[in-house]
């Protein structure tokens, strides 16, 4: 299953959350299963479905972000763990005092502001407004999927940022 | 056994999503396991939830300081010149 979805998407990461879903939806689904058709026919259609969704999801959102491999690359090795560079490490002196501290506050804005410009956005967006996620979504032009994926990626910048720039030279 | 296995790049993923939405009941399982035993995400949730208080406070700040720009700052110029008489 994982070798055909990795053809079809041609991608091993997809294809493996691919296979995944297809297995979670089987395993909620099996007292629908009639058992009419071999169980293999069933799960490869179930993953068929899975694959044509992924297609139709794909072509709805922008392309013109930066490529989810690529990006991963910086902070996770190939099987998707914490490149041991990029894994957190401790952060000392956290209470709410740092929030008022000056330099922290400019360090956090720099960290911010080093963001590319969608990210930032997406990150920002839901705190400095009141807006619904999908409000945001429609104004900046991406699917809610890929809302927390750009979430998600402005958030380990924000985090490796602010553990270079503060965390790591106050000790 | 592997189909609950998440790795850390979606376990980080999902502690986003988790701040946002609630998770699905299969989801929060997968997370629960895995932070259970990764130390590394554990403390990515718990800094990542930091730099969401900082963003907060970051919009306290900003609402004061340049938020009250437009029509709202009239208004308030002007309770506060009524008040003043």
């Amino acid at each position: 299953m994982l070798s055909w979805a990795t053809k079809r998407t041609s991608n091993q990461h997809i294809a493996e959350d691919l296979v995944q879903e297809t297995f979670l939806i089987a395993a909620e689904k099996y007292s629908s299963f009639r058992r009419e058709s071999e169980p293999k026919t069933w799960l490869f259609g179930i993953l068929n479905l899975k694959i044509a969704e992924f297609y139709r999801s794909k072509k709805r959102t922008h392309e013109s972000h930066v490529d989810i491999d690529e990006f991963s690359d910086l902070f996770f090795s190939e099987d998707g763990k914490w490149k041991q560079s990029a894994a957190p490490t401790v952060w000392e002196d956290v209470d709410t005092h740092l929030f008022d501290d000056q330099l922290f506050v400019e360090i956090f804005e720099q960290c911010l502001g080093s963001l590319p410009n969608t990210w930032n956005q997406s990150l920002t967006a839901k705190f400095f407004s009141e807006k619904t996620t999908e409000q945001i979504c429609q104004e900046l032009g991406i699917s809610i999927t890929n809302y927390w994926q750009l979430i998600h990626r402005a958030k380990l910048k924000m985090r490796s940022c602010l553990e270079q720039q503060w965390f790591r030279k106050n000790r | 056994m592997t189909v609950m296995m998440l790795s850390c790049f979606k376990a980080t993923e999902l502690i986003e999503k988790r701040q946002l939405t609630p998770l699905g009941v299969v989801d929060l399982l997968r997370l629960h396991m895995h932070t259970m035993m990764c130390d590394a995400c554990r403390m990515y949730e718990k800094q990542s939830k930091i730099i969401t208080t900082a963003l907060h406070s970051e919009l306290h700040m900003n609402r004061s300081a340049v938020h009250v720009s437009d029509e709202s700052a009239n208004t308030l110029i002007e309770k506060i010149l009524t008040e003043e008489k």
